[in-house]
């Protein structure tokens, strides 16, 4: 089974469209890492001493 | 037989391997768009998603913080770039005076849109004319054609500059980058405010494009507007992954938030003003009876008891109207004024009175504090907008929560029937 796997995965390689595929989610993975790891914003703020205005 | 043997030179090796490298470069690159786009799509319908969801749960949210200030709300451009789209909805700009009383508070008064509206107050205590500037610059493109009502609190405008540690509490980059980068004002006003921004500069420090940006725009001459034209594709770029950011962050808060209630003591329409004033006053009395001027209990026990004895008679007219001639907040409130008006806004302004009973004692007479009222008027004038100075309140004792901008429930009762009027175009 192993072999035939291989075989077909092979073969799958040398498609021009399975391989344009799989570039393709190969990239939407690591863009979609990319955000996940930097898209967090920071929207806090220093303290201050509020001087009644 | 001799079989003839072909060996392919170098070159027509390279030429046989040229062109399949091209073919695999050209796989990658279409794989790499393909997926950019899906990515940049995914990211278009992600905003508008969450621009639907702050829609759909902004009553819910004014209802379950009772109109209350929340921090994350203020930083929040997805919901000020909701409330300013939406018809009932009416955005109130000020600081601290929006959080300091809770009854009359006009986020809890309108609530329940018991005329048709809610009001949206967006400030916290610092929350200067700079701050709201930034705000309006990050959801420009929604506050066009809109009303917002501004409160100007008169300490700001007789110090020389905002403190900068209020500047900083109140700071969000997102919003300078907005204004430094923006594609709805005009480089006059960019540059102007650019150089107001400057007066605070660590602010911008840990931002290299916004910095660099503002400093370019400050400078004004050819080189350096070039020099920020080129930048700009950077800075718009980076202005749209500040918007998915917030994006996300307001929707994490606003699924977070509790389920409100309804507000027990909502009003129904008609409003009795009258009636609703004189309950406001009925409360300021209660609260203030331990000195003369009619000053909040606790904020006399903390401060004012102190401060009235320590400042009596040690201010004159001449000095306040010097440091009155000396504020920035000047400068910065005639930018938001241009920027509405380059936006074509609607803008209300509402400015608190000065206790008279309280400031004469200080030695700040009615020719000073006149002067400061006069001011405003002639900045105000050209822009030909509704101006509310209410200085026939002066000397009543429960108008004012405190000789420093912040409105009692009374005062507060008086801005709602002023508010109410200038959403209804009724304002008298």
């Amino acid at each position: 089974m192993i072999k035939s796997l291989t075989l077909f995965i092979t073969s799958a390689s040398h498609n021009p469209s399975v391989r344009t595929v799989a570039l393709t989610l190969f990239y939407l993975a690591i863009l979609l890492g990319l955000i996940v790891l930097y898209g967090r914003g920071d929207f806090s703020t220093p303290k201050f001493i509020y001087q009644g205005f | 037989m001799i079989t003839p043997t072909v060996s392919l030179g170098t070159d027509a090796a390279t030429a046989a391997v040229a062109p399949r490298a091209a073919v695999r470069g050209l796989t990658h690159l279409t794989a790499l768009l393909l997926a950019v786009l899906v990515v940049g799509a995914g990211l278009v319908v992600f905003d508008r998603g969450a621009q639907q969801f702050a829609g759909d749960n902004l009553q819910r949210m004014v209802l379950a913080n009772r109109g209350a200030l929340h921090v994350r709300k203020d930083s929040s451009a997805t919901l000020l770039r909701e409330a300013f789209s939406r018809p009932d909805v009416l955005v109130l700009m000020g600081s601290s005076e929006l959080n300091t009383v809770d009854y009359y508070r006009p986020g809890r008064f309108f609530a329940s849109a018991p005329t048709g509206f809610m009001v949206f107050p967006l400030g916290h205590a610092g929350t200067d004319t700079l701050v709201m500037l930034e705000h309006i610059a990050a959801v420009a493109s929604s506050v066009r054609g809109k009303k917002v009502a501004i409160s100007v609190s008169a300490p700001w405008m007789f110090q020389r500059i905002v403190n900068p540690d209020q500047y900083h509490g109140n700071f969000y980059m997102e919003n300078a980058a907005a204004l430094v980068f923006s594609a709805d004002f005009s480089m006059d006003l960019k540059r102007d405010a650019a150089q107001a921004m400057l007066d605070y500069p660590k602010t911008l420090e840990k931002n290299l494009p916004v910095q660099l940006g503002a400093q370019w725009l400050a400078a004004g001459d050819p080189l350096h507007l070039a020099l920020y034209y080129l930048l700009f594709p950077l800075g718009q770029l980076q202005n749209v992954v500040f918007r998915l950011q917030d994006d996300w962050e307001t929707m994490r808060w606003m699924r977070a938030l509790r389920s409100p209630g309804h507000p027990e003591d909502a009003p129904s329409a008609p409003i009795d003003w009258s009636s609703e004033i004189a309950h406001g006053d009925r409360l300021a009395r209660k609260r203030s009876d331990n000195n003369p001027y009619g000053i909040d209990n606790d904020a006399w026990r903390r401060e004012y008891e102190k401060d009235t004895k320590l400042w009596h008679k040690q201010w004159t007219d001449k000095g306040f109207k010097e440091m009155v001639d000396q504020a920035q907040e000047w400068q910065n409130l005639d930018l938001l004024l241009r920027s509405l008006r380059e936006l074509g806004a609607e803008p209300l302004v509402l400015n608190m009175p000065m206790p008279g009973k309280w400031w004469d004692g200080i030695g700040v007479t009615t020719d000073g504090r006149q002067y400061y009222y006069d001011k405003l008027q002639r900045l105000v004038a050209p822009y030909h907008v509704p101006l509310y100075q209410f200085q026939h309140y002066e000397y009543d004792n429960y108008f004012m929560h405190d000789p420093m901008a912040h409105l009692s429930e009374k005062g507060w009762a008086v801005y709602d029937q002023i508010l109410d009027a200038f959403y209804h175009k009724r304002l008298p």
